[in-house]
């Protein structure tokens, strides 16, 4: 085992009984002990793994999320903070189908309402970078357990820019599938005809080899599909040129030194063959709004049976994020408002996925920066009464219209030394293309040495 | 769309639609925040969507069912449906009286 | 009261027979089972759970609807409708609002005497054929159970996402009699399609009557429909449906009188007292912000898919098909076809006799309309098999064969004791007979025809 091992490479080791999965555990266990207390990535650590029955645990992070059996699952909120699930997540239960051992549950956004896990009941997540700024969210501790590898790799959740701006803001690989690729059974509902399950990870490889393995339809899920799952792994080696669309209405509003790492990286795609192609897309402020509303909407209804009956605490224990968003969805909902904001907002929708259809047909993907600035220092999201959706500008669109997403690391800001993210976009069900772009990216520029450099301030 | 504001009897109600016990001053907070956001979204109205169908799913399927008497895997136990609550009296929950309609 | 006219419109409930539940696969035979034992995480509502839908209760659904002569939409969806109650453990029903899976139907009744506005002055045995329109038919999950004791209310969620159908008709009642004989051709169509057991008792079939009256001065202003309606619940058996409508016409005829106007509520039926109660005033619907189920993707029913739902036949045609085909009374049609399995009994039986027809001796009589009596009077047991039960008509209609000298015998008994109708007989009152006939009956215990005792008693006198 060494520092910063791929995913892969210890399932390779462990499926060639090199080392043992007991012997993994133990060692993250270790470097958990060593930085949890001062990253606050993980809420619940699993130690259960001597009474293990196997000897192949391939240890993985889980957002807090997601439904373990037997292990406390709080979405960080105090309202489920002894929740105990007695059933499986498919996501979860397809790792351990696959000899994943769950090291723990890392910390998220309560309800996964925010973009900077500072609204976590338990305190906020550090960013492994900079231990005065936000790791970003909502899968925040996901990203920062795999930032300062207190595991190989991790699952977070993506309703709009939750799994790839904490991959940005942390230096990691962040990928969302298309919605209905992966099972939500099991995930604690956010907005519900959005959330997508997904991996964090270091490497495009160890990204690719998670999907393989949590993707596909799910019978307890009607809104997974039966598309074909393609051998992931084996697809991003190939030898692909794509048509890349890249559009100024992504640009606005972003950091400088973001800029320059996209232009950067359009030369060096130009360089691998690659057409970079001018696109148009609709501004991405009217996606804040359709965003906004049909999120709070999905919210306000799935929080709505947390009554403290059958399990949990009762709704006093709502934090205020919760209830802000509570009230906007059940407004937007409110008879005689309707028509005006939640149905509005569904046809937008349709113009969003239109134009995305639209796009599509010229390019095979869209490169674009993460977000449009890098990691805030805590405490500053609580200018803005919707600051998340804000914050998830470029990434909303691609969410609202159930599109694969991949965020990497690509340099690091000058001015403050913290990780550049940029994403690529792809079409529906076409995972295996933005993977490749990244594996390609990834073999190229090794990311600019972003994850080496941050693995350096978390030794053994 | 005409300019309107949100009176606190509003927000009360909206609270008790949406379960929550909001104290004065976050009904007083959150009337403005709520209207921050309100006039935000209403940027939306700037797209015209006369004969625009509204999306409900993005994917493009229809017609999942389960067939009927399949077998349940997912059928809990005593102890496992209570294991979670401390509201409950023998095999069933308990609440506060309700008063009989 | 012909100044006021009630305007009654009906909701029913309708609980399927499924195996599973309507989004989860935990058992739906709940009656008499140990509380929260047929529960999953999904019926339960716990955090991350998905509903994902029963095929058989869409289908049934859909077949319901046909049965009620209901367009079936191309298009449909769940929607979640939302309140908090301690029995609805997500907070939210799924269930449908805009877009119901039937639509636009109408069951007709045949009515006799119907006491409404109808009916022809003067007409003695009339029977009305009455349209009654259905407003929608729609598929929803079942709440939990409530249980109120002293101090504390308990929850019981084995009932909880068991599949129900709710049935909408449109205000077309204007009097008790025509609900009640609605809804008891409605539990028949229902019980005919095998879908639901739709007994009152036990829950599986529920109605709430929509009760309001309109006046006539309010209809010269040219509204046709009143502006309240008082909702009924708690009406658990067809015994009370008649007594509590009856009670609120008469309730809301008298506030009107008083020139006041009746309340929008909701109220209860009590049965000990025969009377409605006031329960929670319903001033303003409450909100319940339906919109998309977004974990279930839409319902589309194409020509193919909804003619694959094939159709029983249902009462009303066997009983025209009795009528035109079989000849027998309509009251005997009706009583035969209450339930389909005497109904398949007795065509059964019609089919098979065919062949025997010769071995009945009815000369002239209609044998349907024979065997059709057998049945009703339970002359013979429909706990029979088919060729017993045929068996045993033969055997029952065979003529009866008597002892000559004990007919003799008892005729004479009886001339001896009855001497005034023999005169009046002879006198020429011809059916003073009649009561010879029958006291040699009773004597002679019925053992012959009374054809040949009346030829006998004519020839002694």
């Amino acid at each position: 085992m060494f520092l910063g091992q791929s995913l892969v490479s210890i399932v390779d080791l462990i499926n060639k009984k090199k080392i043992d999965g007991k012997e993994v555990v133990k060692y993250f266990l270790k470097r958990i002990e060593k930085y949890n207390s001062k990253l606050k990535a993980y809420l619940t650590v699993n130690k259960s793994y001597k009474t293990n029955k196997s000897d192949k645990l391939v240890p993985i992070a889980v957002k807090d999320n997601f439904c373990t059996k037997g292990i406390r699952t709080t979405a960080s909120s105090k309202l489920l903070e002894n929740f105990i699930p007695p059933y499986e997540s498919t996501v979860t239960k397809r790792l351990i189908d696959a000899d994943s051992f769950i090291l723990g549950k890392t910390n998220m956004d309560a309800w996964a309402h925010g973009s900077s896990t500072e609204t976590s009941d338990f305190g906020s997540t550090k960013n492994p970078w900079d231990l005065t700024r936000s790791p970003g969210g909502s899968s925040g501790g996901s990203a920062a357990v795999v930032s300062s590898y207190l595991a190989p790799a991790a699952i977070g959740s993506e309703t709009a820019g939750s799994i790839r701006q904490p991959a940005a803001w942390s230096g990691v690989i962040g990928l969302k599938p298309t919605y209905g690729r992966v099972s939500r059974y099991g995930l604690i509902a956010m907005g519900s005809s959005l959330d997508c399950p997904g991996p964090l990870t270091l490497t495009t490889e160890d990204a690719a080899f998670i999907l393989q393995i949590i993707a596909g339809h799910d019978k307890f899920d009607a809104t997974t599909v039966y598309k074909k799952i393609p051998n992931y792994v084996f697809k991003i080696k190939e030898k692909k040129k794509f048509v890349i669309g890249v559009t100024d209405e992504y640009l606005e509003g972003v950091d400088e030194e973001i800029k320059e790492a996209f232009y950067q990286l359009i030369k060096i795609l130009k360089k691998l063959g690659h057409e970079i192609k001018k696109i148009k897309l609709l501004p991405p402020k009217y996606a804040i709004s359709v965003y906004t509303i049909i999120q709070r909407a999905e919210v306000s209804s799935n929080l709505a049976r947390y009554d403290g009956i059958r399990y949990a605490n009762n709704r006093t224990f709502f934090g205020s994020e919760a209830k802000r968003r509570i009230m906007l969805g059940t407004y937007v909902l409110s008879y005689g408002y309707y028509d005006a904001y939640y149905k509005k907002a569904q046809k937008v929708r349709t113009l969003i996925i239109e134009d995305f259809k639209k796009v599509f047909k010229e390019v095979d993907m869209i490169l674009a920066p993460t977000t449009p600035i890098t990691a805030l220092k805590l405490g500053e999201f609580e200018k803005y009464p919707f600051f998340g959706e804000m914050m998830d500008v470029l990434n909303e669109p691609a969410a609202i219209a159930g599109l694969c997403a991949i965020n990497f690391p690509f340099g690091l800001t000058k001015k403050n030394n913290l990780p550049i993210g940029l994403q690529l976009i792809g079409r529906w069900f076409e995972e295996e293309n933005i993977l490749n772009l990244t594996s390609q990216i990834e073999k190229e520029t090794d990311f600019l040495g972003v994850i080496e450099k941050g693995l350096k301030n978390y030794p053994d | 769309m005409k300019k309107k504001t949100l009176t606190k009897e509003e927000i009360i109600h909206l609270a008790k639609l949406a379960g929550l016990n909001l104290t004065d001053k976050e009904i007083k907070k959150y009337k403005i925040q709520l209207m921050e956001t309100i006039s935000y979204i209403k940027n939306l109205n700037e797209l015209p969507t006369d004969n625009i169908f509204p999306t409900s799913h993005t994917t493009a399927v229809s017609n999942v069912f389960f067939q009927d008497g399949e077998k349940n895997t997912r059928v809990l136990n005593l102890r496992e449906v209570f294991q979670n609550t401390k509201s409950k009296e023998k095999k069933y929950f308990k609440v506060r009286k309700i008063f009989n309609e | 009261m012909s100044d006021y006219q009630p305007v009654i419109g009906l909701e029913i409930h309708v609980e399927l027979k499924t195996s599973s539940k309507m989004f989860c696969q935990c058992l739906t035979n709940y009656f008499g089972k140990e509380p929260n034992t047929q529960v999953c995480p999904v019926c339960l509502g716990f955090p991350g759970t998905l509903p994902v839908p029963n095929k058989k209760a869409i289908d049934w659904t859909i077949l319901i609807g046909k049965a009620l002569n209901c367009k079936i939409n191309n298009f449909s969806k769940f929607d979640r409708k939302h309140y908090f109650y301690p029995d609805l453990p997500k907070g939210y029903q799924i269930s449908q609002y805009d877009q119901p899976i039937a639509k636009n139907g109408q069951l007709y009744l045949l009515i006799k005497n119907s006491k409404s506005k109808y009916q022809k002055e003067g007409s003695k045995l009339k029977i009305t054929k009455k349209k009654f329109r259905i407003r929608r038919v729609h598929l929803e999950e079942d709440t939990g159970k409530l249980i109120h004791l002293k101090n504390e209310t308990l929850v019981d969620f084995n009932r909880s996402g068991v599949p129900l159908v709710e049935i909408v008709t449109e205000p077309d009642f204007d009097n008790s009699d025509d609900v009640k004989i609605f809804l008891e051709e409605l539990q028949v169509i229902i019980r005919y399609l095998g879908v639901s057991d739709a007994d009152m008792e036990k829950g599986t079939m529920r109605m709430e009557p929509n009760i309001s009256i309109i006046s006539q001065k309010s209809k010269v202003k040219s509204q046709n429909l009143p502006d309240y309606k008082v909702e009924v619940k708690n009406i658990n058996s067809f015994r009370f449906v008649k007594q509590a409508i009856d009670y609120e016409i008469k309730r809301q005829v008298e506030i009107l009188k008083k020139g006041k106007q009746p309340i929008q509520e909701t109220r209860g039926f009590d049965e000990k007292k025969g009377v409605t109660y006031s329960q929670r005033t319903k001033e303003e619907a409450y909100d319940y912000r339906y919109f998309p189920e977004p974990d279930i993707p839409p319902l589309v029913f194409n020509k193919d898919y909804v003619d694959s739902i094939k159709l029983v036949e249902l009462p009303s045609q066997k009983i025209e098909r009795y009528i035109s085909q079989f000849k027998i009374r309509f009251d005997d049609a009706f009583i035969l076809t209450r339930d389909k399995k005497v109904a398949e009994y007795f065509e059964t039986i019609i089919s098979k006799i065919k062949y025997q027809i010769s071995k009945l001796s009815i000369k002239n009589q209609n044998y349907q309309q024979i065997i059709a009596n057998f049945i009703i009077n339970k002359k013979i047991s429909t706990q029979l098999s088919v060729d017993e039960f045929i068996n045993k008509l033969i055997e029952n209609l065979k003529p009866k064969e008597m002892d000559k000298k004990l007919l003799s015998e008892a005729i004479d008994k009886v001339l001896k004791n009855n001497p005034k109708p023999i005169e009046d007989y002879k006198k020429g009152k011809i059916n003073a007979i009649m009561f010879l006939v029958g006291q040699v009956m009773k004597e002679i215990e019925g053992k012959a025809e009374a054809k040949i005792v009346r030829e006998e008693i004519e020839r002694k006198i």
